[in-house]
């Protein structure tokens, strides 16, 4: 176990130094597209500010240099706003965090169901319909379904604010300004669980305990929930902590077309603005929280399946 | 698996999702839009408010409200007018002011009283290399500033200059800022404004609310907006769903097709303001065939503005022709327009040896209206044989290829408030690239001189005259329209003063009619 978490800091640092080269492989020039709409920037006033900002030093020296900071846990400032970026990281961190976990919540709980209603009543019409519902929204574009929720339940009915996060005070409105979020991010999520316990149970279904079971006079409810999904669960499981990675990393459609703040915004703006140090530090708290996730994973392996041990 | 580590199991995923809902930042207080409250919407974040860095919008917009400069710009106009100054003086050869400051005006928070030592302090700021002002240029016209009495400072030039007050005082680094306040908050000055304009900063919220209030103090009195809450919605789309439901108040409108549905809202009421600005494509005059004039002038006739005006902007731009655009000093529409005609374009090709047209580029930014115009010139130019190849790259990319100078055709949209700012920064050869000059044109630098020495209005307007025909008969560049800026709002609102220099709204004029 102590191995397993051992090894993220190489990864982590292997994350790092690829987030390093590949935003300075990029072209672009953080000077000019700091100094923004103000073309009235000479050369030289350019030229002091990539000093300024220590674009000026060799690549290798400024790697050095960001790696130690790195190590000493300082993230560095933002090119951009000039703020610290672990301290904007940190603002924009919860409310990522808690739309990808309503999404993740809302996937599973209509998920899994679905799934099993699919799989146990196979061929019939409700399987038909999930498999086709569930395709249509693995392939429905997440801005223009955003959009569709805002138009029809928040302008529309008014059942929800347009825009925005709520505040933290007000459990009322933080909850009011997640939902739709959650559904726009969620539908996907669910769409796809509901897909891999439908596959994952049918395979265990045509199982001999099964039979076994059911002979035994085991109610089918049990058996389903007890027997077949328990064993069914891995894969699903496997496909749940995928998919919060992806809900992590795929949040900004939806911050931007709800008006979140949030990582997802935060990095793309970073991206555009070549704004390294916050990209290189958005990048590796990604990392960790992927690397995380997957140990997570991991662990409910153990508890799904006695047989799998970790020593 | 035990059923201990059952449990522990289930807490620890328990224990994380509570963490991920009650872990946050604390919120101000929540208000929404009503008679004295403004609620308004722009797609991006804050990054600067002090005078001496302010990006652009929206930062600008919020200076615009915070601030107050010795003088500023009049409603709809570039001319000024008293702000901190009552008064102020020229000497015969142009080259000293003195100014008269109002006195009883207040800072903001408690930061004291305004005198003649905090417009020194906030100059000589601005002046200063270690500040990092991108303002310093256009600031650097001045030789010394002298506090007179608490109520009086003479700023003495370096040469006489024609854009001293409209070009730099009313605009972002002349805004005067609070000594003490620039020193006790350090850092968080940049977030935390403090001037003598007629609303006070309030909160920040990064990436999603800024909040001002009046300011009681303030020295032309009182205003009837109390409070003013800049909301980030990155949509504009989802923006204007807001505002017909009136969750906001207020918005500036960018895009044509929202422009087009929120007309038709009897809710709300626009206020359209032709900028003082042009989009434009940039002809490199390094590159063959762009060298000779005949093609560049081939390629001005083969833009139709008109049409492109009326069906695709919907309001949001007038064609425009000149160098020098409609509502500043010196401009004229008597230049040679190069009106649509595919027929004299391919005339004009072929007289300059290119019967059948060529291929070229151009290098453009999608952003605001890049897409559509680089959308429309390859269709304009297909009708006269010359293919035009879309190279559309992201921001960063663009730089880069621009500073290089590596590209046949850029597009860029641009809005300033004196005609010395277009003409030094765009067409000065001083200013190639990396700098602004991205057609590569030097044959004004003579002229631009001139006009920037030329204090005398009559003359300056002769040589801007000059200027405007010439560029014009060269056709480095071939300006496509001025855009219109645009702000919607509830129809209680009244008087929104956009003037060509502000297209961002000035509360303090802003009056209430009802709820």
């Amino acid at each position: 176990m102590f191995h397993r978490v051992l090894v993220t800091i190489p990864t982590v640092l292997g994350v790092v130094t690829l987030a390093f080269v590949l935003i300075h492989v990029a072209p672009g020039d953080p000077a000019e597209l700091l100094l923004g709409d103000y073309v009235g920037v000479t050369p030289q006033v350019l030229s002091e500010l990539r000093e300024y900002l220590g674009l000026g030093l060799p690549l290798p020296v400024q790697y050095v240099k960001y790696v130690t900071n790195v190590l000493r846990g300082d993230l560095g400032r933002s090119f951009r706003t000039n703020q610290s970026v672990a301290s904007e990281i940190i603002g924009q961190a919860p409310f990522t965090l808690a739309l990808a976990a309503a999404g993740i919540i809302l996937a599973v709980t209509v998920g899994i169901p679905t799934g099993i209603v699919a799989a146990v009543r196979r061929n019939s019409l409700a399987d038909y319909a999930t498999t086709t519902v569930a395709m249509f929204w693995l392939a429905s574009p997440g801005f223009w379904f955003g959009i569709l929720l805002i138009y029809f339940l928040a302008y529309r009915l008014g059942w929800f604010p347009v825009f925005g996060a709520g505040t933290w005070d007000n459990w009322r409105s933080l909850l009011a300004h997640l939902a739709l979020p959650a559904v726009a991010i969620g539908v996907r999520s669910a769409a796809l669980i509901a897909r891999m316990t439908r596959s994952a149970l049918l395979e265990v279904l045509s199982q001999d305990y099964i039979r076994t079971a059911r002979a035994k006079g085991l109610a089918g409810g049990a058996v389903i929930l007890r027997h077949a999904l328990r064993n069914a669960a891995i894969p699903i499981v496997t496909i749940i902590g995928l998919d919060i990675a992806y809900l992590l990393g795929g949040a900004v459609v939806t911050e931007t077309v709800f008006s979140r703040p949030g990582l997802g915004k935060l990095v793309v703006d970073a991206i555009h603005a070549r704004d390294y140090p916050m990209v290189q530090g958005a990048i590796m708290v990604f990392a960790f929280g992927i690397l995380l996730i997957n140990l997570l994973v991991d662990l409910s392996y153990a508890f799904i399946d006695p047989r799998v041990r970790y020593s | 698996m035990s059923r201990a580590r059952h449990t522990w199991f289930a807490t620890a995923v328990a224990c994380a999702l509570a963490a991920v809902l009650l872990v946050g930042p604390a919120s101000g207080q929540a208000t929404r839009p009503g008679r004295g409250i403004i609620v308004s919407a722009y797609p991006r974040d804050f990054r600067n408010l002090d005078p001496a860095h302010i990006p652009g919008s929206p930062d600008y917009q919020i200076a615009l409200n915070v601030y107050s400069g010795l003088v500023r710009y009049k409603v709809n106009s570039l001319d000024v007018e008293p702000d901190l100054a009552e008064r102020w003086r020229v000497s015969p050869n142009g080259r000293v002011y003195t100014f008269f400051l109002r006195k009883g005006v207040q800072f903001h928070r408690g930061y004291g009283g305004f005198t003649a030592r905090d417009v020194k302090y906030s100059f000589e700021r601005v002046l200063n290399p270690a500040t990092r002002s991108r303002y310093r240029a256009s600031m650097s016209i001045i030789e010394s500033i002298e506090v007179i009495d608490d109520h009086t400072v003479r700023i003495a030039l370096k040469a006489p200059s024609a854009s001293f007050l409209a070009g730099a005082l009313a605009f972002r680094p002349g805004y005067i800022v609070s000594q003490k306040a620039v020193e006790q908050l350090g850092e968080r000055f940049q977030f935390n404004p403090i001037g003598t304009g007629p609303f006070q900063f309030v909160s920040y919220t990064p990436r999603q609310e800024l909040v001002l209030e009046a300011f009681p103090q303030y020295f032309r009195g009182p205003t009837e907006v109390r409070r003013i809450i800049w909301k980030v919605v990155p949509e504009e789309n989802v923006a204007s769903l807001a505002l017909q439901k009136g969750e906001i108040n207020h918005m500036i409108v960018r895009d044509p097709q929202v422009y087009k549905v929120l007309q038709r809202d009897s809710n709300l009421t626009h206020t359209a303001t032709a900028t003082t600005g042009w989009w434009e494509f940039s002809m490199n005059m390094r590159r063959k065939p762009l060298d000779d004039v005949r093609v560049r002038r081939a390629l001005a006739h083969a833009v139709d503005r008109d049409t492109f005006a009326r069906t695709v902007l919907e309001g949001l731009g007038s064609p425009t022709y000149s160098v020098i655009p409609p509502g500043m000093i010196g401009h004229t529409e008597d230049v040679e327009k190069y009106p649509y005609n595919a027929a004299r374009a391919k005339q004009l090709l072929a007289e300059a040896g290119h019967p059948n047209g060529f291929r070229i580029n151009v290098v453009y930014e999608p952003g605001e209206f890049g897409e559509l115009i680089a959308q429309a010139i390859q269709q304009w130019f297909k009708d006269i044989g010359v293919d035009l190849q879309l190279v559309r790259l992201e921001a960063g990319a663009w730089t880069a290829r621009r500073q290089s100078g590596d590209y046949d055709l850029t597009i860029s949209g641009t809005t300033r408030f004196d005609p010395d700012q277009f003409l030094t920064e765009l067409f000065h050869s001083e200013s190639f690239p990396p700098g602004g000059n991205q057609s590569y044109y030097g044959a004004i630098d003579d002229m631009i001189e001139a006009q920037r020495r030329a204090v005398n209005a009559r003359e300056r307007t002769r040589i801007l005259i000059e200027i405007q025909k010439k560029v014009a008969a060269d056709v480095p560049f071939v300006p496509v329209f001025n855009p219109v800026y645009v702000t919607s709002y509830r129809k209680n609102q009244k008087g929104h003063a956009l003037n060509t220099a502000h297209w961002m709204t000035r509360f303090e004029f802003v009056k209430f009619d009802g709820n």
